[in-house]
């Protein structure tokens, strides 16, 4: 059972890295394992759970199902790359006004899912919001409040 | 004076009394008072130190979390339940 | 302060400062950014990788393990199986909410003897790499003699039904035990007035037989273990855990150490829900890490959470219920047979507690039986019990209002409990907030509100817990700029260092921002009980105001010291301004809290507050549920329409929280209402091992949860506070039960109410 390794070059968070992985890591691990942002989170292993989005040139994926020997070339942005230094984004600061975490493993996947979202749809309804984080889980908060972050996030009024 | 209440499944140990009466300041006197006249029972609700495996005891409606010591005051109502184990065990 | 919405504070806590308000969490900005660090997220020097090797089988016998070739296999460092472990004592260990005999504790660790479940973990593996650890466990060599899995919880109580374990009789609550071996572990019994007398003054019975399924918690983030054996015999755990203290009470026996030789670190957790008190992996990487003489990580995926980590029991229901026809309940009779898993230890009594005590009932008798089967120990899970045991009852109650024709609300009111009544188990209520639910759910917007349209219905369902005290312990430190960081024990699932924190400001009469809450290891902080049973914002809140009060008082005194006047003669007003007697000149004197916080130093050193508490007064739950439901006649598939969730909160310290409480706890009793089940075939092999399969309500799935938050404060607590966590689970179930039969006339007799079972249940119907 002998492993091969792979160099792989992409950009995480505007930054250029070159790291080693194992042929067998997921994008997930490769993150977590080798380059060490931890902030995207193992669920579930395949892709039904959503803690670990990532943004990989420009759509959101589930970096447990994509390999990383894929990210060759890659420009990939997790949780970690949507603040700006201190400066939270205004869906971050949403998520924390309107209490739309619990235990918080489930919202780095949630909040690159939902700036996806807003990238594309800057203003989307409730039926829209729901459709599109229904791909990820979160079993604290019943979704109401991410719902209404979202929300907030994108300038609508919340009750 | 204090007032015990049993339940069904404990009857067995005090001829089938439900309520009973006793004295004794704290959760040990209480028992310790029963012991003559419900020998069976006060072996079941003590364990060493400890309140008998697999139950609690509830003062007024609280279950006591301080043991055999825990004070009781006059009057009142001890109810003798099964520990809430919630299903960790 | 900063506050999350400018949302004005309730009626009740308008007499506060900080409570009632929505201040930012604490730790919230490490959870936006992915900074905050989880279980999992822990790298270590040196650190090795560690898997499990679980049996394929739901019933066997261990002939024999072979670990030699995963020994050899380049890169693993440590092989290890049950034998491994020093033998355990047959001794009861506190358990954070209940108590559990050690060697089951061990032999749920890792098999000893027998395989008790599919997934059940036989060896170890600790290697440099996950990848090399996962080959190793492929080359262990485990040969097993396959025995019948007991599978349903009443072909497991037949006499003559295979046994799982041969030790086993089944104990009554007074002591005494059966003569012959048993699946059957317990049975309890509570009895009030007498049934027979009752059930013929019933103008109408109703008796139904339920059935549900084993449920998960289903958290997010899989269970993970690290730990560090070193050299001088002290043992370092970093784990996920509802509870620091327990994961150390229990690690300790099992290897022998002393508490003092084991420092348990709790991680951020990525939820518990109950199912993250009991030691799963902690264990294993402990010993691992002796062998290794290395940190060792061990994590699950998500197939091993379901297959083996405690989802809440499955279970078997029987309840006869009688009312007159005005409404009155005059009889319950309630049979509860609950599947414990592989080892004894089923919520049953706290669901037979549960199962009538919103209702005075003159005539009842439960019964409750705890049952092994051949699938995972279950562990607790949200008001363990309660959402089983009410379904059935709040289900048959339903009934009874149908066929008598009352409003269920106003037949809920007629039969609710009140201060000064008593369950059949003996406990008597004190200020309750039961009635006040039923209220206030009857004149909010939903119920007032008409539902129209076809196949659609609505239903309403009452909820029940006992929320627990028990032991918490807070230390809080003074600043010179007048800041307080606070330690406490207790692991944030939800918010609470938010909630706790702020109890020690409205306390202290500072801001919730000036207050620094730390979630420290069992080292660096007293006892603490585990985050369960709704108890961490009551008992830690407790603990705070002790804290706070302490930190008063040695504020008062130092002020004396400084005014060189008599402590007696300082006061600390709830407006922090500590206020002494004139001086000589006759010129009021004062400090304000950063005044004299900024004096310390140099007036006789620090101030450190510090409280221990073990309180019991919790305060029971109530909660009354809404729904209206649309039922799709063709595929059987189940709508949520509307929800609206009423519950007495005691005092909500953080409405935001509490609000987010009962949505949540809303989304996962809707799960278990519809669609979350563990599927077995007939070898005991757990079918639906993946989060596609086993299936948790998603965004899409449900609409806002309105919250509607009532406060009758509860008189054993400083600011009235009761827990909040558990109940909202118990209604769903029954009220999606209920609106589905008002939909389309069909009374469902299991959990989950699938697409499949409403089909089912439909067209035998029709036929």
């Amino acid at each position: 059972m002998a492993t091969e390794h792979i160099v792989v070059n992409c950009t995480i968070n505007g930054e250029s890295q070159t790291f080693l992985a194992n042929e067998r890591d997921s994008l997930l691990e490769a993150l977590r394992d080798r380059i060490g942002l931890t902030g995207a989170k193992e669920g579930c292993n395949n892709g039904n759970c959503g803690a670990c989005c990532v943004n990989m040139d420009g759509r959101i994926v589930n970096s447990c199902l994509v390999m990383a020997a894929e990210c060759e070339g890659a420009e990939i942005r997790t949780v970690e790359g949507l603040a700006m230094g201190d400066q939270l984004t205004p869906l971050q600061n949403a998520f924390l006004e309107q209490a739309a975490l619990q235990c918080g493993i489930c919202t780095p996947g949630f909040l690159v899912a939902a700036e996806s979202l807003l990238e594309q749809n800057p203003d989307p309804s409730e039926h829209e919001i729901r459709y599109w984080l229904a791909g990820n889980l979160c079993r604290c908060t019943g979704y109401d409040k991410i719902i209404k972050a979202v929300q907030q996030a994108a300038g609508q009024s919340v009750v | 004076m204090v007032t015990v209440l049993v339940p069904q499944s404990l009857r067995t140990l005090t001829d089938g009394e439900a309520v009973l009466t006793a004295e004794g300041h704290n959760i040990r006197a209480v028992i310790r008072d029963l012991a003559p006249r419900y020998p069976d029972l006060a072996e079941r609700l003590v364990n060493g130190d400890r309140i008998g495996r697999g139950l609690s005891l509830a003062i007024n409606g609280d279950v006591v979390s301080t043991g055999l010591i825990t004070k009781v005051p006059e009057g009142a109502e001890i109810s003798i339940v099964p520990q809430i184990s919630g299903g960790v065990s | 302060m900063v506050t999350a919405q400018s949302q004005p504070q309730s009626k009740e806590t308008e007499q506060y400062n900080v409570i009632g308000t929505r201040p930012i969490r604490h730790d919230g900005v490490d959870k936006v950014t992915g900074a905050a660090q989880y279980g999992a997220d822990l790298s270590l020097p040196g650190m090795l990788a560690g898997r499990v090797l679980r049996s394929p089988h739901a019933h066997a016998r261990i002939v024999s393990i072979d670990t030699s070739k995963a020994e050899a296999l380049d890169g693993v460092k440590a092989v290890i199986t049950n034998a491994d472990f020093p033998r355990a004592a047959d001794a009861e260990i506190d358990t954070g909410e209940g108590t559990a005999n050690l060697r089951w504790v061990l032999d749920n660790v890792i098999a000893s003897d027998k395989v008790l479940y599919k997934g059940h973990a036989v060896a170890a593996v600790a290697a440099t790499d996950h990848h090399i650890a996962e080959d190793a466990l492929e080359l262990i060599e485990v040969k097993y003699d396959v025995l019948t899995p007991v599978l349903d919880v009443r072909d497991a109580m037949v006499d003559g039904s295979p046994l799982l374990h041969d030790s086993l009789h089944t104990k009554e609550l007074d002591g005494s035990t059966s003569d012959s071996a048993s699946n059957t572990a317990s049975h309890l019994q509570f009895t009030k007035g007498d049934t027979e007398d009752g059930f013929a003054e019933a103008d109408v019975v109703i008796e139904r037989e339920f059935e549900t399924s084993m449920a998960h918690q289903g958290y997010i983030e899989p269970h993970n273990g690290t730990a560090y054996w070193r050299a001088d015999g002290t043992l370092d755990i970093w784990t996920s855990t509802q509870g620091a203290f327990v994961v150390r009470d229990s690690v300790a026996p099992l290897l022998q150490l002393s508490p003092s030789q084991v420092k348990v670190t709790p991680m951020e957790i990525g939820g518990g829900f109950g199912g993250k008190i009991p030691v799963y992996l902690e264990p294993l990487a402990a010993l691992l890490s002796q062998k290794t003489g290395r940190p060792v990580k061990l994590t699950m995926n998500r197939e091993e959470v379901l297959l083996a980590t405690g989802p809440t029991s499955g279970t078997y229901m029987r309840v006869r219920m009688g009312a007159k026809n005005d409404g009155t309940i005059t009889a319950a009779d309630v049979h509860l047979a609950f599947e414990a898993g592989a080892y004894p230890g089923s919520p049953v009594g706290a669901g037979a507690m549960c199962s009538l005590a919103p209702y005075d009932i003159a005539n009842q008798k439960i019964d409750g039986y705890d049952v092994v089967v051949n699938k995972p120990k279950t562990a607790a899970y949200r008001a363990p019990g309660a959402p089983q045991a009410e379904f059935a009852t709040e289900s048959v109650l339903n009934e009874l209002a149908e066929q008598i024709g009352q409003d269920p609300l106003e037949m809920r009111l007629k039969n609710a409990s009140v201060e000064g009544n008593t369950t059949a188990a003996g406990m008597p209520f004190g200020v309750i907030g039961n009635v006040e639910c039923m209220t206030a759910a009857q004149e909010s917007p939903h119920w007032q509100s008409e539902l129209e349209g076809p196949n659609r219905g609505r239903g309403v369902a009452q909820g029940f817990w006992f929320n627990i005290g028990f032991e918490s312990s807070a230390y809080a430190q003074v600043n010179g700029d007048g800041t307080v960081p606070l330690v406490l024990g207790s692991t944030d699932i939800g918010g609470t260092r938010a909630s706790i924190a702020m109890q020690l400001a409205e306390t202290l009469g500072i801001s919730s921002d000036d207050v620094h809450p730390h979630v420290v290891d069992t080292n660096s902080v007293g006892y603490t009980q585990v985050t369960g049973g709704s108890r961490t914002t009551f008992a830690g809140g407790w603990a705070a105001y002790e804290c706070a009060m302490d930190i008063r008082k040695q504020m008062e005194q130092r002020a004396a010291q400084v005014w060189e006047c008599e402590a007696d003669d300082v006061t600390y007003g709830d407006d922090a301004i500590i206020r002494g007697p004139a001086d000589e000149d006759g010129n009021d004197r004062q400090f304000t809290f950063k005044e004299l916080a900024g004096q310390l130093a140099t007036s006789g050193g620090h101030i450190v507050g510090r409280a221990d508490v073990n309180k019991t007064s919790s305060g029971p739950a109530f909660a009354t549920h809404i729904v209206d439901v649309e039922v799709d006649p063709d595929t059987g598939k189940v709508d949520i329409l509307r929800y609206t969730a009423v519950q007495d909160a005691g005092t909500a310290i953080h409405p935001a929280y509490v609000e987010g409480q009962m949505q949540g706890g809303v989304a996962q009793g809707v799960g278990m209402a519809l669609n979350e089940e563990y599927f077995y075939d007939d070898s005991g092999d757990l079918k639906n091992a993946s989060l596609l399969d086993y299936r948790m309500p998603t965004a899409l799935d449900l609409p806002m949860i309105e919250p509607i938050i009532v406060e009758v404060p509860n008189p054993g607590h400083p600011y009235g506070v009761r827990g909040v966590g558990e109940v909202p689970i118990i209604p769903p179930a029954p009220a999606v039960r209920a609106a589905i039969a008002n939909a389309i006339g069909v009374h469902m007799t299991e959990l989950p109410m699938s697409p499949r079972a409403i089909l089912d249940a439909t067209v035998l119907d029709e036929d």
